[in-house]
């Protein structure tokens, strides 16, 4: 069966809406290859933001806020704007829900 | 006295509170936030203050307890962070002249025989020596008309200036155009590709709102010739950036038309703008100007469909919201000079029309209130130091009204006094009667809203402005 080509965009949208997509695919990315008609351009940008990726696969608040900071490049010792810490973000929406199942239940 | 309370003798407060649903949402004059139930917002309220409540909100920067008022201060230094580095968008006027007469042109461009009406040569070097004196590291250039591709050959001089002087200083250069697209021949698109000038194409939405809004002097439609431009920008290989798609009481309720044809084009990112009170629109604003009302009920449902449409598999942003989302969830301030305070005036933009003279913004232009000085005198830096640069920049500093102090939102605001000039003769914003004030408190309304009830399309928003800034760039 011949395999879907997958391109750049394609692969930020399917990302995005999904981020168990990317999980699957970033410590692996020839995989990704097995599974779609995909450039070496676009296995070599996502081979090379690994930290990116961590930040947006991220399932945890802490993760979030770790990799926040890496992102943009925020001290380590500035925490107020971090909504996403465990505390912070548990707190933040203790009454109104959490941001989804899954992250509510980790905070 | 309990050791589980604090009387408010050992703590200030420092945030603003906001009801939302059946929760309050607290956020610092520095961006930070949280959402507290009711009973922990009234216990917030008496003297003697429980503990924990307030070593969360003191972890969090939304109170200054024990010894947190210097983190604040660190914090307050870095959210506005930037902000004044110096002019770093730099829009350029390059003639007044264009092929198109549209309906709420906010240039009150002019037909193609007038005389007079183009940067000449010289002013365009001027220019491009000036724009380099910017104390900022980084330089954005936009150019703007009439239609600014009749004006290839003071493209190339601008540029080819501002490459050797970035290179010289160390700056990073980025370049923009905004453009008909009805005029893109090869030559054209040559130097758009020889400086690497991303290209946004206005289009209004499906060929009859259109063709109706943007015609030729002789009145035909421009909508197939527009078309056809993007697609050879496309071929070319050139950037075509997002789109300002501007909202008139016609259009309004097209909105997911608009949206559907935006989408077919390929575009992922959108700004519902509504249409502004300037040049050609002052005369017939009454047929094609919006209330804030007519406005936001036709934005809540162009995002409403946007959202919806990633069940098909498709992202598309709409950028005010994705900006808002931004800085609620990472704290910092986008630099968007639209959505700070104080604005983007003078600090962040500057604007540049065909006889040298700046003015303070893009929507200020050939205003005496707005205008700084010209290029033939002086650098960036001493305009910017100027009384009058101070002056017109200190309109839209919101600290100075009573109804800001108490804004929950003024941590994440920005007003407009170009446009507050325009509908009331003063830069001084109104706030609370002021679009741009009504706007914010809707907007983060619904960001946090959207947060609390239903996250994920949002979310995905983030995460594509995320991967694409880092992936796709």
């Amino acid at each position: 069966m011949p395999k879907s080509t997958l391109s750049l965009q394609e692969f930020i949208t399917r990302a995005a809406l999904d981020p168990k997509f990317l999980s699957t695919y970033v410590k692996d990315p020839s995989r990704l290859q097995e599974r779609y008609e995909v450039s070496d351009d676009v296995i070599q940008r996502i081979s090379g933001v690994e930290k990116l990726l961590e930040a947006v696969q991220a399932e945890s608040p802490s993760e979030l806020a770790t990799i926040r900071r890496n992102l943009f490049n925020i001290s380590a010792n500035d925490t107020f704007g971090d909504n996403f810490t465990d505390r912070g973000f548990k707190d933040n929406f203790r009454d109104g829900g959490g941001f989804t199942d899954r992250h509510r239940d980790n905070g | 006295m309990s050791p589980d309370v604090v009387p408010r003798s050992e703590w200030l407060p420092f945030y603003r509170s906001r009801k939302l649903g059946s929760t309050w949402l607290l956020v610092s004059r520095t961006g930070s936030w949280n959402i507290l139930s009711e009973d922990e917002f009234q216990s917030l309220n008496r003297v003697f203050v429980p503990r924990p409540l307030l070593l969360r909100l003191a972890e969090l920067g939304l109170v200054i307890y024990g010894d947190n008022g210097g983190a604040i201060l660190q914090h307050w230094k870095r959210y506005n962070e930037g902000f004044f580095g110096g002019p770093y968008l730099h829009i350029i006027h390059l003639t007044q002249r264009c092929n198109l007469g549209c309906s709420y042109c906010h240039s009150s461009a002019i037909p193609l025989d007038a005389k007079n009406r183009d940067l000449s040569t010289r002013t365009a070097e001027q220019i491009a020596d000036f724009i380099a004196t910017t104390p900022s590291d980084r330089i954005s250039v936009n150019f703007q008309g009439g239609e600014p591709t009749l004006m290839t050959h003071q493209i190339d001089v601008i540029m080819t200036r501002l490459r050797a002087a970035c290179q010289a200083n160390n700056k990073r250069l980025s370049s923009s155009i905004t453009t008909n697209g009805t005029l893109l021949s090869a030559h054209v698109l040559e130097v758009l590709k020889k400086h690497d000038i991303a290209v946004t194409i206005s289009i209004d939405g499906p060929q009859s709102i259109h063709d109706a809004i943007r015609q030729y002097r002789d009145g035909a439609g421009s909508y197939d010739d527009a078309i056809a431009g993007r697609q050879r920008l496309r071929d070319a290989g050139i950037r075509v950036g997002g789109s300002i798609l501007v909202l008139t009481r016609q259009s309004a309720p097209r909105v997911r038309e608009i949206i559907d044809e935006y989408v077919a084009l390929g575009q992922r990112s959108l700004h519902l703008k509504a249409v502004t009170r300037l040049g050609a629109s002052l005369p017939v604003w009454g047929e094609l100007g919006l209330s804030f009302e007519e406005f936001w009920d036709a934005y809540t449902d162009g995002v409403e469909y946007m959202l919806s449409l990633q069940k098909q598999g498709v992202i598309v942003s709409e950028m005010m919201m994705l900006l808002a989302l931004q800085k609620v969830i990472e704290g910092r301030d986008t630099t968007y000079v639209d959505m700070r305070n104080p604005c983007g005036l003078v600090y962040g933009v500057l604007n540049y029309d065909i006889n040298g003279k700046i003015y303070a913004c893009h929507e200020g232009k050939r205003k005496t209130e707005f205008l700084l000085g010209d290029v033939f005198s002086g650098d960036c830096a001493q305009l910017c130091m100027s009384d009058k640069a101070q002056a017109v920049a200190g309109s839209s500093v919101l600290d100075t009204h009573v109804e800001c102090q108490s804004c929950t939102y003024l941590a994440f605001c920005g007003a407009c006094p170009a446009h507050s000039f325009q509908m009331t003769g003063q830069r001084e914003i109104k706030p609370l009667a002021d679009f741009h004030c009504r706007l914010t408190l809707s907007l983060y309304d619904l960001v946090y809203k959207r947060l609390q009830s239903d996250p994920a399309p949002i979310l995905a928003w983030w995460r594509h402005a995320i991967l694409s800034q880092h992936l796709a760039s």
